[in-house]
């Protein structure tokens, strides 16, 4: 049951990081690959699938650079989104110029 | 133009060979992210919120047309398409992958450039006066000197791990464009009472979360004295600089704390200590340097702005960017052309590489193929004869350069802030989009007159707002971005620090603040004076009062 206090308060999270060798963000996905794409991510919803991520995290974490977890709330259209400002931008990409907005954008799409 | 030596070009091309090496160690796992930050770091790549960004040193803002076409090439070869000029005269290209950036590296070695000494606890780019060797009221060419200093710097064994970064400024003029007050030394190039050129040093100014109008330590120091002077006074800093606390950890809070007197003794000590100076040596070399720095053979032109043209040009754009944006060259019938890379709607010192290139051809046309980049963010064609600015201009402006906005409202200096930035805290770019499109009107920001806006995505402080006529801060509060604006800041030889004027806006009140605080200016102005006399005359209360009207 989903409604245990525990698990009610739990925040999701998913493993982010930055592409080794582009930079890019990136997002470890359930196959233990990097995404670019946040809704691509593996999302864990209790410290197990945390746990679970972070074994994930072994076998890719060459390929990254300083890998973090980020907590993540779903939105009303279904979309996940990283609760703090600062990680919303680093999603989304910058808000203007030539590139604004050309990543991550699946994370705010239905 | 200064032109490496062969030992210079033998040290870039070899760091990159082993830079490249590096990155291959790093791909193939042979060297942790640990190992390799600071030697990518020491090569200017950074790590930012979206991708690597790599900061290309750009020696006292001086660039030639072909290194400008080689910057454009490198953004569309290796980038995408753009370049973010700062406020330190450097270069960003904000989208380096880290498996082309040995490319890049080389190919900025092709002409004579690199991202060595851009991050890191050690001496980093001297910057200089963007109108060097060309402005009317220099003392002297400020550039041999920040040469001297580039060289002496350079991967000085001594001061490869200081407490923290240390920034020098060299000006040349008495109407300081350099900032000279708010950097870890100043350098000014001033004339004895009788007549001998020396400096004038000032010391401990900075920004960032503890700003700071330097001091002066030595009234007069004769040349051929400074880079003996410096290596005590850098001594004194590796000694009792605070190395247990980043944020203390800057010459500017070492001075504070012995107090200015206290140090200039221990600096005098020091000097003193240090083995006889090379004066000789020093002075040789400045003029060894020098020679490379020689005025080009302006062709004679008559003193004109070409009369004609002026009566041809009904363009009141053009005749506004010509008051604004053109200044006095020391050569007779030459101006200093300034381009503001500040566009409305576009992003403050941004220049996409077509951008690129047609000022590198216009430099090529019009001004002996030398360009500057200023810590406004701008660029100055340095050498333009008068006669020919209007069919410059019309080029300009056919590639959108053309505005006449330097010095005024929208020639806003902003740091990349939160939509670049891993360490900001909000944007600054929408905030400057946003000022900018409210006072979009030529009329209008004529009317106002020069008023320095400049905003930092943290308080870093990259974006200079504390020394802002209006400065804002972006903050976040609540997981919301929220502005704090400070006011009366000066960069200038009449050195002042914003104050605070209350509490923050959030983001879609920024403008609206922006804009009662002109509007205030406007009511109290007496005749001429400029947005920073008025302040100084009426003082905070009366803007806070415009800006918080609507709260009481
Ligand atoms: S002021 Fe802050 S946000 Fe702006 S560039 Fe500097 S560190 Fe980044």
């Amino acid at each position: 049951m989903k409604s245990e206090p525990m698990h009610a308060a739990f925040v999701p999270q998913v493993l982010t990081a930055n592409s080794l060798r582009d930079g890019h963000v990136v997002f470890l996905d359930r196959h233990g690959g990097w995404a670019p794409r946040l809704c691509d991510a593996a999302v864990a919803r209790d410290e197990a699938a945390v746990q679970a991520l972070m074994d994930l995290l072994q076998g890719a974490a060459a390929q990254a650079v300083e890998p973090y977890l980020l907590a993540v709330l779903k939105q009303a259209n279904g979309s996940w989104q990283p609760v703090e400002m600062r990680e919303r931008r680093r999603v989304q990409g910058p808000s203007v110029g030539p590139q604004a907005s050309t990543h991550g954008a699946c994370a705010l799409a239905t | 133009m200064y032109r490496y030596d062969e030992f210079d070009e033998k040290f870039v091309r070899e760091r990159v060979a082993q830079f490249r090496e590096q990155v291959q160690r790093r791909l193939d796992g042979s060297l942790t992210e640990a190992e390799f930050k600071p030697l990518r770091l020491m090569n200017g790549l950074y790590l930012q919120l979206h991708a690597y960004m790599l900061r290309v040193a750009i020696p006292y803002g001086v660039l030639s047309a072909d290194q400008m076409r080689a910057l454009a090439d490198i953004a569309d070869r290796y980038d995408r398409g753009y370049g973010h000029f700062t406020t330190r005269q450097n270069i960003q290209f904000n989208w380096p992958k880290l498996v082309d950036t040995p490319e890049l590296l080389d190919a900025l070695a092709d002409v004579q450039m690199h991202a060595i000494q851009t991050s890191g606890n050690c001496i980093r780019n001297v910057t200089s006066d963007p109108l060097a060797g060309v402005a009317a009221d220099e003392v002297e060419d400020p550039r041999p000197t920040a040469e001297l200093l580039r060289q002496w710097s350079s991967l000085h064994p001594e001061f490869s791990y200081l407490p923290r970064k240390f920034k020098i400024a060299v000006s040349g003029s008495p109407n300081d464009r350099t900032a000279v007050f708010f950097h870890d030394v100043g350098l000014r190039i001033v004339r004895s009472q009788s007549g001998e050129v020396g400096y004038q040093v000032i010391v401990g100014g900075g920004q960032g979360r503890t700003p700071v109008i330097g001091a002066v330590l030595r009234d007069f120091l004769p040349k051929g004295e400074l880079l003996g002077y410096l290596e005590a006074l850098m001594r004194v800093y590796n000694l009792h600089g605070r190395r247990d606390n980043k944020y203390k950890a800057r010459i500017k809070i070492l001075v504070r704390a012995l107090g200015v007197e206290a140090f200039r003794s221990e600096v005098d000590a020091a000097y003193a200590a240090a083995p006889g100076p090379s004066f000789e040596l020093e002075r040789e070399e400045l003029a060894r340097i020098a020679a490379y720095f020689e005025a080009p053979r302006l062709p004679d032109r008559e003193n004109v702005v070409g009369l004609s043209c002026v009566v041809r040009a009904k363009d009141p754009r053009f005749l506004r960017w010509l008051g604004r944006n053109c200044s006095t060259h020391k050569v007779d019938g030459y101006s200093a052309v300034t381009v503001t890379l500040k566009r409305v709607g576009g992003e403050p010192g941004d220049a996409s590489s077509s951008a690129m290139r047609t000022l590198a051809a216009l430099a090529d046309e019009y001004s002996q193929s030398e360009l500057r980049v200023t810590h406004e963010q701008n660029i100055v064609l340095p050498h333009v004869a008068s006669r020919r600015l209007y069919s410059l201009w019309q080029e300009l402006e056919g590639a959108g350069l053309g505005d006449g906005n330097r010095g005024l409202i929208t020639d806003i200096i902003a740091c990349p802030g939160q939509d670049y930035c891993a360490l900001a805290t909000a944007r600054a770019i929408p905030v400057a989009q946003g000022i900018a499109a409210s006072f979009a009107a030529p009329q209008d920001q004529e009317d106002i007159g020069p008023l320095s806006i400049k905003i930092s995505g943290c308080i870093n402080a990259c974006g200079h707002h504390h020394v802002g006529h209006i400065g804002i801060l972006g903050l976040e509060k609540g997981g919301q971005e929220f502005y704090q604006v400070t006011l009366g800041g000066d960069a200038t030889e009449t050195p002042a620090i914003g104050e605070r004027a209350g509490p923050g806006f959030s983001s879609s009140e920024i403008v609206g603040a922006v804009e009662r605080l002109v509007a205030r200016y406007r009511e109290q102005r007496e005749g001429n004076e400029t947005f920073l006399e008025t302040y100084r005359r009426v003082g905070l209360k009366s803007f806070r009062e415009s800006l918080y009207a609507a709260d009481t």
